[in-house]
C-alpha cells in the first residue's frame, strides 16, 4: 500500500493540518477521491452509533427504545440491551428525560391508531395472517379467503360430532351443555353488573403494569418513594377483583381504599401535570368510579385529559361513559 | 413505566416473526433464503421483516415531531415498502439486505423532507415553516451492523475495535482498559479500521445509491 493510501485510512487519526494536506493531494490526484470518500463515510457511521450508544441518552436512542420495548417475542440482539439498560437508569434519575418519553410514546400511539399494520400490510404482501404460531415456527400465512376459511372452521365441529363413536358423542354432548351453561351465566353475571363497572378494567391495568415492572428487571426505572407507592398501588388493585370462575366479578373494598390511599400520597408527592402524578390520577378515577364517587371520578379523569397524561385518551372515553351514564340517571 | 399500547399495531405483525426485529442477521439469512429457494415461506419472512423494518423507521422520524404530517405516515410506509418489493430482486443473495433496506428507507426519508420542506403554520396560515429534519440513518441498525462487524474480526482486535469504535474511547483510556501499550493499541486499532471500512454489511449502509 501506498503511503498516501496509509495517511488516507487514517484520515480521522490525523490533525487538521495533516488532513488539509491530504485534501489538497487528493483534490489534484481524483483517483484518490473514491477511498478517501469510503473513509470518511465509515468515519460518519462511527458516530452516528456513538451518538446512539453515548451519554447522556439523545432522542434517537429514546425513540428507539420507545418503538422497540414491545417487541419482546423473541430475545432482543444483546448490543441493544446494554444501550437501553444505560437509558433505563438514564430515565431513572432524569425527570426531563421521562417527561420525554411520555411526549414521545402519545405521539406513537397517534400514529398507531390512526394507521392499521395488519390491514396495511396484507394489502402490500397479498396474503392474510394468521394469528401468531409458538416459537420458531414460520408464520402461518395464506392466501385472502377468509370467508371461504370462516365457512369450513363453522361446519367442523357438526362434522366431528357427526362422525365420532357414541360414548364420544355423549361426552361432546356434554361439553357443549356446559359450555353453553357457562356463556348464560356470563350473560347473566356481565349483564348484572352496571356499564360503568363494565369499563374499569382495574385488574387488567394493574396486571400489565406489573407484567413489565417485572420485565424490565430491577426495579425498572421507578424506584423514589412516590414510584414505591405506587407500585403498592398497582399490587393493591391487581388484588383487589375477585371472581368464581370469571363470573360475578366484584372488587373488594378495603383493596381498593389501600389503592386509593397509596395513590393520593402519589399525587401529593409529585408536581402536578408530571407523569406519574397523570397516571396516578388516572388510577384513583378509576377506583373513584368502582366505589360509585362519581364527582371525584369525573375531577380525577379530567385532571389526566387537561394534563395530557399518556392515557389521555382513556381517561376522555371514561369520562364520555360517566357523563352519558349519570345524563341516564344511573351510575 | 407503564406499559404501553402504542405498539399494538405494529406488534400485531411484528410477533409473525421468528426472529426479533433488530436482529438483522436472521433478516439477512432470511432474504438469501428466500434468493436461494424463492419458496412461498421465506418469501413470507422476508416480506414480514421488511414491512415491519419500514414501518418502524418511519415511526421513529414521525413521533419525534408533530409537524410531520400523520397523513402522509401511511403512504410513506406504503412506497418504501414496494420500492424495496420491486428492487430486491436485483440483489445478489449474499447481499447485506437488511443493511440495503436501511438505505432505502434513509434516502426516501430524505426526500420526502425536502419535498415537505414547508408547511402551514397553526397560527398564521399564510406563513410556512421548515419541517424539522432528524437525522436519517437509522442509528440502532448501524450500532448493531458495527458490532456485528467487529464479531467477525480476528479476537484479538475486537475488544479493542469496540471499545473506540463503540464506546468512543481514547488511545489512553483504551490503554487503561486493556493494560496494554499505546503503540501496540494504535496499531490495534487501525488493523481494525481497515478491516471494518472493508466489512460488507458496513459498506452497505455507506452506499448512496440504492441499488
Amino acid at each position: 500500500m501506498k503511503p498516501i493510501e496509509e495517511r488516507i485510512l487514517l484520515y480521522s487519526e490525523l490533525s487538521p493540518e495533516e488532513r488539509s494536506e491530504v485534501d489538497a493531494y487528493v483534490a489534484s490526484h481524483p483517483e484518490l477521491s473514491e477511498l478517501l470518500e469510503g473513509v470518511r463515510a465509515f468515519e460518519n457511521l462511527v458516530k452516528e452509533a456513538q451518538a446512539f450508544a453515548g451519554q447522556p441518552p439523545g432522542d434517537s436512542v429514546l425513540a428507539y427504545y420507545v418503538a422497540t420495548r414491545l417487541l419482546e417475542r423473541h430475545p432482543m440482539p444483546e448490543g441493544l440491551r446494554g444501550v437501553f439498560a444505560r437509558l433505563e437508569a438514564a430515565l431513572e434519575n432524569d425527570a426531563a428525560l421521562r417527561e420525554r418519553y411520555g411526549i414521545f410514546e402519545r405521539r406513537m400511539r397517534e400514529l398507531e391508531a390512526a394507521s392499521d399494520a395488519v390491514a396495511q400490510f396484507e394489502r402490500l404482501a397479498g396474503y392474510t395472517l394468521e394469528p401468531p404460531g409458538e416459537g420458531e415456527r414460520p408464520p402461518a400465512l395464506h392466501p385472502s379467503k377468509p370467508r371461504r376459511m370462516a365457512d369450513r372452521a363453522s361446519r367442523r365441529p357438526a362434522r366431528l360430532f357427526r362422525t365420532a363413536r357414541l360414548p364420544a358423542r355423549w361426552a361432546m354432548a356434554a361439553s357443549l351443555a356446559l359450555v353453553a351453561l357457562y356463556g348464560v351465566l356470563f350473560v347473566i353475571s356481565e349483564a348484572s353488573r352496571p356499564a360503568l363497572d363494565r369499563s374499569l378494567h382495574l385488574d387488567e391495568d394493574a396486571g400489565a403494569f406489573n407484567g413489565l415492572h417485572v420485565r424490565s428487571g430491577n426495579g425498572g426505572f421507578m424506584t423514589g418513594p412516590a414510584d414505591s407507592l405506587y407500585f403498592r398501588a398497582m399490587d393493591a388493585l391487581g388484588e383487589a377483583r375477585t371472581s368464581t370462575l370469571g363470573l360475578f366479578p366484584h372488587y373488594d373494598a378495603e383493596r381498593l381504599r389501600e389503592a386509593a390511599g397509596y395513590l393520593k400520597k402519589v399525587v401529593e408527592m409529585e408536581e402536578p401535570n408530571t407523569f406519574l402524578y397523570l397516571e396516578a390520577q388516572f388510577f384513583l378515577g378509576k377506583i373513584y368510579l368502582a366505589q360509585g364517587n362519581l364527582p371525584e371520578a369525573e375531577a380525577a379523569f379530567e385532571a389526566v385529559v387537561s394534563g395530557q397524561g399518556s392515557r389521555m385518551d382513556e381517561a376522555r372515553e371514561m369520562l364520555r361513559r360517566l357523563r352519558a351514564s349519570s345524563a341516564r340517571g344511573a351510575p | 413505566m407503564i406499559p404501553s399500547q402504542a405498539l399494538r399495531s405494529l406488534d400485531a405483525v411484528a410477533s409473525h416473526l421468528p426472529f426479533h426485529l433488530n436482529d438483522i442477521v436472521r433478516a439477512n439469512e432470511a432474504f438469501r433464503r428466500w434468493c436461494e429457494d424463492k419458496a412461498d415461506p421465506s418469501r413470507r419472512i422476508m416480506d414480514l421483516w421488511t414491512y415491519c423494518y419500514v414501518r418502524r423507521y418511519y415511526l421513529l422520524k414521525f413521533m419525534r415531531d408533530p409537524g410531520y404530517h400523520a397523513s402522509d405516515f401511511d403512504t410513506l410506509v406504503e412506497s418504501t415498502y414496494q420500492k424495496i418489493e420491486r428492487s430486491r430482486d436485483r440483489l445478489d443473495c449474499d447481499a447485506p439486505f437488511a443493511s440495503w433496506v436501511s438505505v432505502i428507507c434513509k434516502n426516501t426519508y430524505l426526500n420526502y423532507v425536502t419535498r415537505r420542506r414547508k408547511h402551514l403554520s397553526i397560527d398564521d396560515p399564510d406563513r410556512t415553516v421548515p419541517l424539522v429534519y432528524h437525522e436519517p440513518y437509522d442509528r440502532g441498525m448501524i450500532l448493531l451492523a458495527i458490532l456485528g462487524a467487529i464479531e467477525r474480526l480476528p479476537p484479538s482486535l475486537q475488544e479493542v475495535a469496540t471499545l473506540r469504535f463503540v464506546e468512543g474511547l481514547s488511545y489512553p483510556e483504551i490503554g487503561a482498559a486493556t493494560d496494554k501499550e499505546l503503540p501496540i493499541i494504535r496499531a490495534y486499532v487501525n488493523k481494525a479500521r481497515r478491516r471494518l471500512q472493508a466489512d460488507p454489511a458496513l459498506r452497505a449502509l455507506m452506499e448512496e445509491e440504492e441499488v
